[in-house]
C-alpha cells in the first residue's frame, strides 16, 4: 500500500507535471470513485514505468484517450485530428516519465533510485475492474475525465 | 552570432518541444540537431561544430551521464557545455553531474523561461570563454528578446 505521506508526494507531482508542461489541472482522489462516475472511454492510453533500488515499485497509468490527444495537442502545438498513435504514445510516455521522476525526486532526495524507461501501448476495453488484482487502483480527476493508476511494489519492470 | 544545438532525448515529443522552446528563446541558431541516445550524440560531435548539447539522463543504450563521461574524456569535445534536462531531480543526482563538468541542470517539468535564461547563460560564459583564450574583449554573445 502506498503511504499517505507518498501519495501526498504522488499528488503534488503529478499536479507540477500537468500544471507546469500540459496546463492541465489534476489532483489525487481520496478514494475511488462511485461506479456511476467511471464514464470509461474506448481507448486508454497504458503507460507503465518502474524505480528500483532502496525503494521499489511499479506505476501504470491509464490515460483516457480525450486526456491523452489534448495534452499531446497542445504539447507539441498541432492540431489534435493530426496527431499520430506514435506521437500519442510519445507523448504520454514521456508524461508518465516526469510524473514518475518528480515523484521519485521527492520520496528519495538521496537519488539511491534508478527510473526505468517507460513503455506505452493503446489500451482497448479498459475497466478498473480488470486492472485491480495488478496492485493497488488510485484515480486522478481531470478536465477528460477520470485518470487511472496501478501501483505495484510485487511486480517491478526495470531495465536490464 | 548562430549557434548550432544538438538536443539529445529519446522522446521525439520532448525533442520537439525544447526545439519549439529553443526558437522562441530568441538565441540565433545555426543549425539545430536531434539525437536519441548519448551514443549519436557523440557520433554528432564527432562530425560537426556544436556550441550547446542539451540532453536528457535516462535513455536506452546510452545515458546522459555517460555520454558526458565521454565528452569529457575526450580532448576536443572537452569544451562544449552540456546541459542537462532531466526528470530525475534529486539533489544527489544534480550533485553528480555538476561534478562531471555539466553546465547546467534544468529539472522537467520547465517553464520555457527557464530553458532560455540557462541557454543565454550558459552560451555567454562559453563565448567569453572562448574570447579570453583568444585574448579579443569579450561582449555579450547573446542578447535577445523571447517569444513566449
Amino acid at each position: 500500500m502506498m503511504s499517505e505521506i507518498e501519495k501526498t508526494q504522488l499528488n503534488a507531482a503529478a499536479v507540477e507535471v500537468f500544471g507546469t508542461m500540459y496546463y492541465t489541472p489534476v489532483e489525487l482522489l481520496p478514494g475511488l470513485p462511485g461506479q456511476d462516475s467511471w464514464h470509461l472511454e474506448n481507448q486508454y492510453v497504458k503507460t507503465s514505468i518502474g524505480y528500483s533500488g532502496p525503494l521499489r515499485a511499479n506505476m501504470c497509468f491509464y490515460f483516457p484517450r480525450s486526456l491523452a490527444v489534448s495534452i499531446a495537442g497542445g504539447f507539441l502545438g498541432i492540431e489534435e485530428e493530426a496527431i499520430s498513435d506514435t506521437q500519442l504514445l510519445d507523448t504520454m510516455r514521456e508524461a508518465a516519465n516526469m510524473i514518475v521522476g518528480n515523484f521519485l525526486g521527492r520520496i528519495d532526495s538521496a537519488g539511491a533510485c534508478t527510473l526505468a524507461i517507460p513503455a506505452a501501448e493503446i489500451n482497448q476495453g479498459f475497466s478498473p475492474e480488470s486492472v485491480q488484482q495488478d496492485g493497488e487502483l488510485m484515480t486522478f480527476i481531470s478536465d477528460f475525465g477520470f485518470l487511472w493508476m496501478i501501483y505495484n511494489t510485487d511486480l517491478v519492470m526495470v531495465d536490464e | 552570432m548562430a549557434f548550432n544545438i544538438l538536443v539529445v532525448d529519446d522522446s521525439e515529443t520532448m525533442r520537439a518541444v525544447i526545439k519549439k522552446t529553443v526558437l522562441m528563446s530568441g538565441v540565433q541558431i545555426g543549425e539545430f540537431c536531434e539525437a536519441c541516445n548519448g551514443k549519436v550524440a557523440l557520433q554528432i560531435l564527432e562530425d560537426m561544430w556544436i556550441d550547446v548539447v542539451l540532453t536528457d539522463i535516462n535513455m536506452p543504450e546510452m545515458g546522459g551521464v555517460d555520454f558526458l563521461r565521454e565528452v569529457k574524456k575526450n580532448d576536443v569535445l572537452r569544451n562544449i557545455p552540456v546541459i542537462f534536462i532531466s526528470t530525475e531531480s534529486s539533489q544527489l543526482r544534480m550533485e553528480e553531474v555538476m561534478s562531471l563538468g555539466a553546465a547546467a541542470y534544468v529539472k522537467k517539468p520547465f517553464m520555457p523561461e527557464k530553458i532560455r535564461e540557462v541557454l543565454l547563460d550558459v552560451l555567454n560564459k562559453a563565448y567569453a570563454t572562448r574570447m579570453a583564450v583568444e585574448g579579443t574583449g569579450a561582449t555579450p554573445a547573446v542578447e535577445c528578446e523571447a517569444d513566449f
